[in-house]
């Protein structure tokens, strides 16, 4: 009997141990799977503009145990490198990508490689020449919008009379040329009296950009508004209009919010500033990719309203989250 | 092998090598024959260029015509024989813009450049407006030209032949559909003689028609053969290369300082609800359909009306902007014709520069891996390209340049000029960027594909299989070989045991059965002589069986041996057999020692005892001479007699000469017999000793055959 009970214990002890090491070896495999990454790779990480982006992405991924690769070019006009981020994201096997384009063209072959791979893309702010279709979808600003807001806001401020210089266009930017051409469209609609004096194709640089814009101020002594297309062109402007002393007599207004062009919308050399959701972009490319993280993305394109920065509403609830530094403080 | 099949292979191989040899000199002759080709004509119908090479220009076929609608200096178009003599060359021509075009005959060393080739060149030039002749040898020389009645008036079709014959030539055109003729005849004493054809144009551009290439007819030939040495055909040098034609009156620009000049980069930030005027400055770098490039970039531009515009032609147009996208449009515009420049050189960008949009309607240079060839539904020949992050196609634009992709291969590392055009018309919105690629010169393979293409390895696997197999045939001959050796020599001992040791046992065993059957009869008394004499009867066969099982065995053994023991062995033999006959036995050696193969040696000793053993057995001689003689390549062995001799007869041969004969071919020798009744018998064999192997064939096996350079003491 003894013998029988030591037995029994004996096989209890071996069974214990076969369940431990089966619990173990479960325990490793769940460790073992990965969690559900996304890249988001903005134009640049340079400007504070896509810090609002990233906020977004965040705050989504949180809600949603999404793991958030966050990386981007220094500079927007390094188009390889932001090539080279796509093709790590592909070389990382990350299951959703979400990707604001330097460059429309250029972007097109690293992200149909992504697409090919599997990946759930969601481009914002811009859209490339692909056509949305199954797991590509695009949520990006409106540019017309944009266009037609900032004629609006010049019209406004003039008072429909007066000549106007558009700075900082990039050619090989189709959304820049799109607002440019709304731009154009909705002054000659609805304040005819107002005549664009000069276009000036836009710089990465800060201090191309001021020489870009004192030339103009130089040529165009009678200019009552600088429409600019890039934050880079608007601060070049704001120092332009600045070493001038011109700020009080020539309106600016901006397209790309930044924090520094809003303390310039506080302190009024700069009257307004055309902002484009960036945090939304991000928010809702986030969701969007957890809402379908076991399907296939559903393709589709949604152009979100931009937004009138000025004096009036820089520190509204809503205008602060377009600025905000902090992507990890909850909004 | 028997030496018969030897000498059949021998001249079968002679024969055949004779015939090759014979149909390689009636290739290479047809090859190099001047009329080979001829007569060449080509409508241009066809769509195809692969007998032409360019050098420079923008050359396509539209119409049944071939086309340079470039304004480079010295544009080549080539074909035909380079072995082509006294020929002459026609064409249909016209000129596209300033300057000139025409034909080169016995042309050769042709490269890109103005004048660089060696050949003549006869052209219609507007500048002076005139026929030119000249001669081109990397410089240029030109004849006295001779004015054009009516001139030289570009859009005007002429008709252009040139002939040569020897150290003349001649040239004439005529304007199609007038009587208005010029010729000139010339004569050049240290002339080019042969060489091929091409058409070339200096700056205008042309098109060509109806291109025939014949020989001369004999009244033709007659006539420049009577063109030798005229007075006023002295040679004089021109700046023919250098000269830059005369541009033509500029149009006028429509109201030209009403618009402002633009960078064409600015034309897309234009308004796109309505269209402004704008004035561009630039280059023509594609024809159809127009592109102009500035330094900012490039606008398609579409004319109000239809002009003749070559590539490298300086513009300044003016019209309405459409910008779309990222590119502009210039509609509706009317041109004016600066000057007529060298074609822009390509920028050379990367893929990823393309990819910006910043090079549209550019002429650039981009490298990139060859993905794939393929085709549009229209039938043009598209290659898919990637370099680093992008990929993009190339458009062929002409028949050539469709032939020339054709030709690329998948993986290929390929250097492309061309347009750059970002629009959805041409990319389709699936690449980022297309090349249109115009000429095949601007094709450019720089790395081939790499060689483990699953192709490659394929034939590579299926090389390697052939090859295992074609080794394990030749060893299992080799093999055959061998056996077939080992069976022979087995053979051949076979045969030497039962010429020798067996009958030697058999002469034994009688006279032991002989002294036995003495003894048995126990009746009659012992005779003790004549046992005593058997006995040393058996006890000679003993040792002579010996002997003969000795030298057996130390022709078993590879080591060398030579003539000095062979002959005293057979004087030993004729000894032996002789007793104590009278009989004089002579054994003498002469010539320097070589060493002998064994086969070969045992060979002869076999053939000089079996004459030997004739000799005293059927001859009774009084003296026997046995004698070898060195020569370079063989040694003789000579067995004569003074005997009574014999008739030779085929059917008479007995065993031994037949045996005699037979180990004679079998050492690739000659066996002479020379005998009568009564004057003795002179046997005389040739035997060849092969020559001395190459030094490292004495490492290899050694059959016996050959000759060792050991001499080792038995």
């Amino acid at each position: 009997m003894m013998r029988t009970q030591a037995g029994y214990a004996a096989w209890k002890l071996r069974q214990g141990c076969l369940w431990c090491c089966a619990w173990l070896f479960l325990a490793g495999i769940a460790a073992c799977k990965r969690q559900y990454t996304v890249a988001v790779i903005p134009r640049t990480t340079a400007f504070t503009i896509w810090e609002a982006a990233h906020a977004g992405a965040q705050f989504a991924a949180a809600s949603s145990d999404i793991q958030v690769y966050w990386n981007a070019p220094a500079s927007e006009d390094d188009i390889q490198e932001q090539a080279a981020l796509v093709d790590r994201v592909i070389d990382q096997h990350y299951e959703g990508l979400i990707l604001a384009p330097d460059q429309p063209l250029a972007l097109m072959s690293p992200v149909e490689r992504a697409l090919q791979n599997g990946i759930h893309t969601v481009i914002i702010a811009s859209s490339l020449l692909i056509p949305p279709r199954q797991n590509l979808a695009y949520i990006v600003n409106d540019d017309e919008a944009s266009g037609r807001m900032a004629a609006m806001r010049i019209g406004t401020i003039l008072n429909g009379h007066g000549r106007v210089a558009v700075l900082g266009v990039n050619p090989q930017s189709l959304s820049e040329l799109t607002i440019l051409h709304a731009f154009e469209s909705t002054l000659e609609a609805n304040f005819p009296g107002i005549v664009i004096a000069d276009r000036r194709t836009g710089t990465h640089n800060i201090t191309e950009a001021q020489q870009i814009a004192e030339e103009v101020l130089n040529t165009h002594r009678d200019l009552n508004a600088i429409f600019t297309l890039s934050a880079i062109a608007s601060y070049g402007a704001v120092n332009a209009l600045q070493s001038e002393a011109s700020t009080d007599a020539i309106k600016l207004v901006g397209f790309e919010q930044s924090v520094e062009l809003a303390n310039q919308i506080r302190s009024g050399v700069v009257d307004s500033l055309i902002g484009e959701d960036t945090y939304e972009m991000g928010y809702r490319a986030m969701k969007l990719l957890a809402a379908n993280r076991d399907t296939t993305l559903p393709s589709q394109e949604i152009k979100l309203q931009p937004v009138l920065l000025t004096r009036e509403n820089i520190d509204s609830p809503q205008v602060r989250q377009l600025v905000n530094m902090d992507w990890g403080r909850t909004p | 092998m028997t030496p018969r099949s030897h000498s059949f292979l021998r001249s079968r191989v002679f024969f055949l090598a004779c015939i090759a040899l014979l149909l390689a000199a009636a290739i290479v002759l047809y090859l190099r024959s001047p009329w080979r080709g001829l007569p060449y004509h080509d409508t241009f119908a066809s769509g195809q260029t692969d007998e032409w090479t360019p050098y420079s220009g923008n050359w396509s076929l539209a119409d049944g015509a071939v086309k340079n609608d470039s304004s480079d200096r010295g544009a080549k178009f080539a074909t035909g024989s380079s072995y082509w003599r006294d020929y002459s060359v026609e064409a249909d021509m016209l000129l596209l813009g300033g300057g000139d075009a025409g034909l080169i005959v016995r042309a050769s060393d042709i490269e890109r450049g103005v004048d660089s080739y060696n050949g003549y060149y006869a052209g219609l030039r507007t500048t002076d407006q005139s026929l030119l002749l000249g001669r081109a040898e990397h410089g240029w020389i030109e004849y006295p030209p001779v004015k054009m009645p009516g001139g030289v008036k570009e859009g005007t079709w002429y008709h252009l032949k040139i002939g040569a014959f020897g150290c003349s030539i001649s040239v004439s055109a005529t304007a199609i559909g007038t009587n208005n003729e010029a010729t000139i005849t010339a004569h050049d004493p240290h002339c080019f003689t042969h060489g091929s054809i091409a058409l070339r144009s200096m700056v205008a551009g042309g098109i060509w028609r109806n291109l025939r290439v014949e020989k001369l007819s004999r009244e033709e030939a007659a006539l420049l053969a009577s063109a030798k040495a005229p007075s006023k055909m002295a040679l004089y040098p021109t700046n023919q290369g250098s000269t830059q034609a005369e541009p033509p009156p500029p149009h006028p620009p429509e109201a030209p300082h009403t618009v402002p000049l633009q960078s064409i980069q600015s034309l897309r930030l234009f308004s796109s609800t309505h269209p402004a005027r704008a004035r561009i400055h630039g280059s023509v770098i594609l024809t159809n359909p127009l592109y102009i490039q500035d330094s900012t970039g490039g606008v398609q531009v579409d004319l109000k009306q239809p002009a003749s515009l070559r590539v490298g032609d300086e513009v300044e147009a003016q019209g309405d902007v459409y910008p779309h996208g990222l590119t502009a449009t210039l509609r509706n515009a009317t041109f004016a014709s600066l000057s007529g420049v060298p074609p822009n050189p390509p920028l050379s960008i990367t893929a990823d520069q393309a990819a910006t949009g910043a090079y549209h309607a550019m002429f650039v240079e981009v490298e990139g891996d060859l993905y794939r060839r393929f085709r549009f539904a229209d039938g043009a020949a598209v290659l898919e390209m990637s370099d680093g992050a992008q990929i993009f196609r190339a458009i062929a634009t002409s028949p050539a340049t469709t032939s020339a992709f054709q030709a690329l291969q998948p993986r290929s590392l390929v250097r492309l000029r061309g347009v750059c055009l970002v629009d959805a018309t041409h990319t389709q919105n699936t690449v980022p960027f297309v090349l249109l690629v115009s000429s095949t010169e601007d094709i450019k393979v720089l790395v081939g594909p790499p060689w483990w293409s699953m192709e490659h390895i394929i034939i590579l696997a299926f090389t390697m299989l052939g090859l295992g197999f074609l080794v394990h045939l030749v060893y299992s001959r080799a093999e055959e070989w061998r056996l077939r050796a080992v069976i022979d020599e087995r053979e051949r001992l076979a045969h030497e045991i039962h010429d020798t040791l067996a009958q030697s046992f058999a002469g034994i065993g009688f006279q032991l059965r002989a002294i036995r059957n003495r003894i048995s009869k126990s009746n009659t008394p012992l005779q003790n002589e004549i046992i005593l004499e058997e006995l040393n009867r058996a006890s000679d066969l003993v040792r002579h069986s010996h002997d003969e099982a000795r030298r057996s065995i130390t022709t078993l053994r590879p080591d060398a041996t030579e003539a000095n023991g062979l002959i005293t062995a057979l004087e030993q033999t004729a000894r032996q057999m002789v007793g104590r006959a009278p009989v004089v036995i002579e054994a003498n050696v002469e010539g320097e020692a070589q060493s002998i193969p064994l086969r070969v040696l045992d060979s002869l000793f076999r053939i000089g005892q079996e004459s030997i053993a004739n000799a005293i057995q059927h001859g009774h001689p009084s003296h026997l001479l046995i004698k070898a003689i060195y020569a370079a390549s063989g040694i003789r062995l000579i067995i004569e007699d003074n005997g009574s001799g014999f008739t030779p007869k085929p059917e008479s041969d007995g065993f031994g000469l037949t045996g005699i004969r037979r180990r004679a071919e079998g050492i690739d020798g000659t066996l002479e017999i020379h005998t009568t009744p009564g004057t003795g018998t002179r046997i005389i064999v040739d035997a060849p000793i092969p020559k001395d192997k190459r030094p490292f064939w004495r490492f290899a096996y050694d059959d016996g055959d050959g000759q060792e350079p050991r001499n080792h003491a038995s």
